[in-house]
């Protein structure tokens, strides 16, 4: 369903991608893990097309998206959600449901129906309670679960999540990964990038590890975590 | 307001401006209204993207110019009938809202409030060095006899202007309950964001400017049957981009009322004070107004209003 090839990229003189290739089968979990500025989330966002690659291509459901629009590869059916929570302040938390619905399921006019089904979702992620409060007003936790609210709004077929369980409780998290086991079950691919390493390897069918924004290894959770290279870049020599 | 019934008021409203001139004689109410409408019609227009949607144009006087130069050209020199110069008008600062908008909106940040400004000065040169447009010696009107019912020309200028003015509000109230104002305040919190949530957020501002670009210019394209003698440098003079960016601020931005509260409240003191105290001090006022504003009441009138209104309901 999606393919990157040979992707790479630069800031300035720092590379934060090179030549990565990177495959995801239709509802397929794929755990994207690396220590930090290894890269993860700039791969994300190539793949969202908020940020360009210099090099490679992204192609989704077997068409060449690498020069589409970030709000045109939404309404194809890609969604994510961003490592530091990014609401619509002037918005309360179903207006910011609400967005998608308007602009990628296309529901402008009937407003009584869109908020039923905004608010159908904020109670999927467990937030109906706070549908009418501002942003400003919500814990980290709240904050992450609108994030997710707003990505299943535009009904995905692929969700990247940019560690979506960080500052949760184990329990928390748990049902947080429930239900994204019912999203994936029926056909949702996802690509998880997250530090919890026991939620990403029990949730994960396939792990791909960046470390300075290279591809050192990829395979089942268990192959990962015996690999030498891996167990370097996380501990050292 | 209701939607059902604000066509209803819509019309009531535009039968009491286009009326009022034709029972109620006093030219110089009309003189200083007409400055006011001006104002309120360009801040409402001016909200439309720097509003809701958070881009700061400093080039309000760009586009009034613009508007005001066409149709004075189309109607005094080319001698076509003036009811084809003003959408001229409000045509030409159109185009020049895509222009800038082509050039800068695909960007974020100051680029588009830098290129509004530096656009100003350059359509002034041009017109100070072009000739058919008067250069710096200026233009004057050949002024048509007004039609009846009205009196005289101030009248029917009232009445018309009203009516656009009326029109403004009325499409920004329209943006502002829409999907275009919903997007247009997604991209304001973050554009990023706004994007990925599937806002298609460059058509969405490039709309907003030409739309408000296109209004400025309707109400430019007025102001030389108004002024009769038209000279670049009060043309596109920036006190103009100030006062409406004043005007709205004060009023409150991102919501339709706000600059028709902010325009005509503070025209209406600027038209009092140039009569009462001195001409020279029209800038000043709203000088004072906007120190006073950003210190005191950073939300503007529209927002010590509801803030009212909120402590009245608790």
């Amino acid at each position: 369903m999606l393919e990157v090839q040979g992707v790479s990229k630069s800031f300035g003189g720092v590379k934060a991608l090179s030549n990565i290739e990177l495959r995801l089968e239709k509802d397929e979990r794929l755990g994207l893990i690396g220590p930090n500025g290894s890269g993860k989330t700039t791969l994300l966002s190539i793949i969202a097309g908020t940020i360009g690659s210099d090099r490679g291509r992204v192609s989704f459901k077997g068409r060449d998206i690498t020069s589409v629009s970030p709000h045109k590869r939404a309404k194809m059916g890609i969604g994510r959600t961003f490592q530091i929570p990014r609401p619509l302040t002037s918005m309360s938390v179903v207006d910011n449901v609400i967005i998608p619905l308007m602009f990628i399921r296309g529901l402008h006019r009937k407003e009584l129906e869109t908020k039923s089904v905004a608010m159908n979702i904020l109670s999927q992620v467990g937030l109906s309670t706070k549908a009418e409060a501002k942003p400003k007003e919500l814990t980290q936790l709240q904050l992450r679960k609108m994030e997710l609210a707003r990505a299943l709004a535009g009904e995905p077929e692929l969700l990247l999540l940019d560690e979506v369980l960080a500052g949760l409780t184990s329990g928390e998290a748990d049902e947080v990964l429930d239900l994204l086991r019912v999203l994936n079950n029926d056909g949702i691919g996802i690509i998880m990038v997250e530090h919890i390493m026991r939620a990403v390897m029990t949730f994960s069918q396939r792990i791909v590890v960046l470390d300075f924004g290279v591809k050192i290894a990829e395979g089942s959770p268990s192959e990962v975590s015996t690999n030498p290279e891996v167990l370097k870049a996380y501990i050292g020599e | 307001m209701k939607r059902s019934r604000a066509p209803l008021y819509l019309v009531i409203l535009l039968s009491v401006g286009v009326a009022l001139p034709i029972f109620f004689k006093q030219p110089y109410f009309y003189f200083a209204s007409y400055i006011v409408l001006e104002y309120i019609a360009l801040s409402v227009a001016w909200n439309l993207l720097g509003g809701y949607g958070g881009y700061l144009n400093f080039g309000t006087s760009a586009f009034f110019g613009v508007g005001a130069y066409a149709s004075a050209y189309i109607f005094n020199s080319l001698r076509l009938p003036v009811i084809l110069a003003i959408p001229a008008g409000g045509a030409m600062a159109a185009l020049l809202g895509v222009l800038i908008g082509y050039s800068t909106l695909r960007l974020r940040g100051v680029y588009f409030a830098i290129a509004t400004l530096a656009a100003t000065t350059l359509v002034q040169s041009i017109v100070l060095n072009t000739p058919a447009l008067g250069s710096a010696v200026g233009l004057y009107i050949r002024l048509p006899p007004p039609p009846p019912p009205y009196g005289n020309l101030i009248e029917l200028l009232f009445a018309t202007l009203f009516g656009v003015t009326v029109v403004s509000i009325a499409l920004s109230y329209w943006v502002e309950n829409s999907w275009i104002g919903r997007g247009l305040m997604a991209l304001r919190d973050d554009e990023e964001a706004a994007e990925t949530m599937g806002v298609p957020t460059f058509r969405l501002k490039m709309f907003a400017n030409v739309l408000s670009g296109f209004l400025m210019g309707l109400v430019g394209a007025f102001y030389p049957l108004y002024i009769a003698y038209m000279e670049p440098y009060s043309t596109f003079d920036l006190g103009i981009s100030f006062n409406v960016f004043v005007m709205t601020l004060i009023g409150g931005t991102g919501t339709w009322q706000g600059p028709v509260i902010g325009g005509l409240i503070l025209g209406t003191i600027q038209q009092a004070a140039s009569v009462t105290i001195t001409s020279q001090y029209n800038l000043a006022v709203v000088a004072a107004a906007m120190l006073l504003f950003a210190v005191l009441a950073p939300g503007g009138l529209k927002g010590i209003f509801s803030k009212f209104i909120t402590s009245r309901a608790e």
